[in-house]
């Protein structure tokens, strides 16, 4: 039973992560805790920072920061230690906050299907409408517990599948532009997603895999830029295609390649113009042509 | 009549550990499944060069008995930044040696934690867990997962093909422990 099924009205922890304010349901939330060593150790879990120790007890530190907001934390205050249930275990984790945390009761708004899945409710506060978190949607965790080193495979779920219509995430800050380009990308026969920010078309990649991103390089938090960093060093979403739209300039496509961008469009060629060249990418890419995969040939000629 | 034994507290569970280096970070390994450490000098001109690119931690391997034994760099596995490696530890009831940069200490563990589940990569394999030593967090390195059963596949099937001179056979000798 999900939390806003069974009450109304709940007690929330509210956390700053830099500017803006989240929830966590109060029971969820053991301490708030002043900053300790966090101390770093080899693994492959990019969503975790490291582990702090509280009462002999080693805990992972989980920086939803950049997730959530698009930018990572540059004063941690304090963390909020917080528990997850996971079958018959009960997990915690370790959030860094920018600032002190406040113990409210708010009526709560159950969170819509078309909400990110981080999402499990809304709550109203001080003129402010705050999102209730859902932890197991932003912490990491195993994929099947009966085989600890069981991994996704990267891209496993992303590649295009042939018969079925490729899904484009369309990432641009112009509501307008981004409306006549899905509109032409569908003619193509593309399934596509739009999102204005980057941030929360990053926290889609969980729950609605795109095969291919396209995105805007003038955004003004992330990126094409950023993204493409940000999408290929996580081994999970390193075959995944981003494609960069800029103002056509030489500079703009030299930083989109060495930003790790799979291809480079001008923004300011038609929509038409852009989705056949959009198509041809991922027809491309069917075939099994890559860029990296060229270059690698290129290199070993 | 009978009397129940008296009780007796139960002795602390402890296991003798070798605190090793890899690059900057220090790890953990149970002294009971290092068979031998060894200099880096005494296997140098006998190991067969390996050179798989989907596996660049493997970089030697030896003939040991019956056995080939592949020398896995302890800096790559992890993905730290490759550093000079000085030692050999040879595991017991395996087939890797393990390429570190140097042992801190033998130490005793009291207590061994799981891994928080949150760590969902490769690293489940890679740490039996961790342990906190003088408020440090070390984690303690399984030595079965160093390569895996189709990795060690891939390996014999390439040494297959090379063919390992008996150049490469490393007697039992060294530092045993």
């Amino acid at each position: 039973m999900s939390m806003v099924e069974q009450f109304d009205a709940r007690s929330c922890v509210l956390m700053r992560l830099g500017e803006r304010r989240f929830a966590l349901a109060a029971e969820q939330i053991a301490e708030l805790v002043a900053p300790s060593r966090v101390f770093r150790f080899a693994h492959r879990t990019m969503e975790i920072d490291g582990v702090i120790l509280r009462r002999g007890r080693v805990v992972p530190v989980c920086d939803v920061a950049e997730r959530l907001t698009g930018k990572k934390l540059t004063s941690r205050r304090f963390y909020l230690v917080a528990t997850q249930k996971r079958g018959a275990s009960l997990d915690w984790v370790a959030l860094p906050v920018s600032g002190e945390c406040e113990l409210i009761t708010a009526d709560l708004t159950p969170a819509g299907e078309s909400d990110s899945p981080h999402v499990a409710a809304w709550l109203s506060h001080d003129g402010e409408v705050i999102e209730v978190l859902n932890l197991d949607a932003l912490t990491p965790a195993p994929v099947d517990r009966a085989t600890p080193g069981a991994r996704r495979k990267p891209g496993g779920t992303r590649m295009i599948v042939p018969g079925k219509p490729a899904k484009i995430l369309l990432i641009d800050s112009n509501v307008l532009f981004s409306k006549r380009l899905g509109d032409a990308l569908r003619r193509e026969g593309f399934e596509v997603t739009t999102a204005t920010q980057a941030a929360f078309a990053l926290t889609t990649l969980e729950y609605n895999a795109p095969s291919v991103i396209v995105c805007a390089t003038n955004m003004r938090e992330m990126g094409a830029l950023e993204i493409a960093r940000i999408i290929h060093a996580d081994p999970k979403n390193a075959a995944l295609p981003v494609i960069a739209m800029g103002d056509g300039s030489q500079r703009a496509l030299m930083e989109s390649f060495q930003a790790g961008c799979d291809d480079y469009i001008d923004r300011h060629l038609s929509p038409g113009v852009i989705a056949n060249h959009i198509k041809n990418i991922v027809v491309s890419r069917w075939k099994g042509f890559s860029r990296r995969r060229c270059w690698a040939r290129r290199i070993r000629a | 009549m009978q009397f129940a034994a008296p009780h007796k507290a139960p002795h602390a569970r402890t296991e003798q550990i070798i605190l090793f280096r890899c690059s900057t970070q220090v790890f953990a390994i149970s002294s009971g499944s290092v068979h031998e450490v060894r200099s880096v000098d005494t296997l140098a001109g006998s190991p067969l060069e390996i050179n798989e690119p989907t596996l660049p931690k493997v970089g030697h391997v030896f003939r040991r008995g019956e056995q080939n034994l592949y020398v896995v760099n302890g800096a790559v596995h992890f993905g730290l930044r490759p550093s000079p490696a000085s030692l050999i530890l040879l595991l017991r009831r395996s087939r890797t040696a393990l390429l570190i940069d140097g042992i801190e200490k033998m130490t005793t563990m009291t207590r061994l934690q799981a891994l928080p589940a949150a760590f969902c990569n490769e690293e489940r394999v890679w740490y039996r867990g961790l342990t906190v030593l003088d408020q440090n967090v070390i984690p303690v390195v399984s030595p079965e997962g160093f390569l895996t059963t189709d990795e060690l596949f891939l390996l014999d099937a390439l040494v297959s093909r090379m063919g390992l001179p008996e150049s490469t056979v490393v007697s039992e000798m060294g530092l045993g422990v």
